[in-house]
């Protein structure tokens, strides 16, 4: 009869060493530092723009020949009020004319003295304007004669 | 040679071994995890590539959600949008850029008209929750009528990493 004499302990300190050093070094099964980590943040939304509101019509008198009109503020949709506003005059057959000094353009308050506007009766609106955008002209206001 | 001289041996050179081993495998992929790329699937990290012969890592894809809308823009404006940032994860993402891309509102109200500012830092948000981060959305002054009432699509894009 033959023997053998086991190799007493090395088993058990060979797994006991290989578990020593792997697992501190994330070798082990539970390790993560095999594990890559991939991905991405990913989604969808939108800005919505909100519309221009149409102006109200402005009331107005001459004195001399000079007229002052004055109006509402306009609201945009989301509650803001415009930056500016242009005048436009119309005589009684509703042809557009040139609005004179301190009337024309964009102005950006909402009362204003056209000079030296010709005898005659007349009549005006007012459209709201904010960057690039117009928004709707106001009704003409009531007629308004100057001598 | 004696049995336990052998058996010395052979545990140092199995130390050794695996020391080395450890010490490549640590150069070759970072502990701190990098979340990158719009769309990746199963992509391997940057700088992971595997020794030959070496076992394929595992990844881990994570993805995490970006919404938000803005209204009430108008020529000349900035306005301030909010992004909520979803992490459904079960670990603490730190993210730290979001790019939003505008696209046309209509055929005639051109994406260029709008700008969203780029989120750049670090926002944490937990496993499981949400977070928020505000980014700024500029309308040009030139914008045409044509973009009144209208709405651009935004489309987001987020890079993380592992907190």
């Amino acid at each position: 009869m033959i023997a053998h004499r086991r190799p007493s302990g090395f088993p058990l300190t060979l797994a006991a060493v290989v578990s020593a050093v792997a697992i501190p070094l994330g070798l082990g099964p539970t390790s993560t530092a095999q594990a890559f980590w991939s991905g991405s943040g990913a989604g969808s939304g939108a800005g919505a723009t909100t519309t221009m509101p149409t102006g109200t019509a402005p009331s107005g008198s001459a004195e001399s020949n000079a007229v002052t009109i004055s109006f509402s503020v306009a609201h945009m949709a989301n509650g803001t009020a415009v930056a500016g506003y242009e005048v436009s005059r119309y005589n009684a057959p509703g042809t557009q004319v040139t609005v004179n000094s301190a009337c024309s353009g964009v102005i950006t308050t909402t009362t204003c003295t056209e000079q030296s506007v010709p005898a005659g009766t007349w009549y005006y609106t007012v459209t709201p304007v904010q960057g690039h955008w117009t928004g709707g002209q106001s009704p003409k206001s009531a007629p308004i004669s100057v001598a | 040679m004696p049995r336990r001289t052998l058996q010395s041996a052979m545990i140092a050179l199995l130390v050794g071994a695996i020391c080395t081993a450890g010490w490549i495998d640590s150069a070759a992929s970072p502990r701190s995890a990098v979340l990158v790329g719009h769309g990746s699937s199963l992509e391997r990290a940057p700088g992971a590539a595997s020794a030959p012969g070496a076992a394929s890592p595992r990844t881990i894809t994570l993805t995490f959600s970006i919404a938000g809308k803005v209204s009430g823009l108008f020529p000349g404006k900035t306005l301030p949008l909010v992004l909520t940032l979803g992490n459904p994860n079960k670990r603490t993402i730190n993210v730290w850029t979001v790019i939003t891309t505008v696209e046309n509102a209509t055929s005639t109200c051109a994406a260029k008209n709008v700008s969203v500012t780029e989120f750049s830092g670090h926002h944490t948000v937990d496993a499981g929750r949400t977070g928020k981060v505000t980014v700024r959305v500029t309308m040009k002054t030139s914008t045409p009528n044509s973009c009144e009432g209208k709405s651009f699509p935004f489309h987001y894009t987020g890079k993380a990493t592992e907190a």
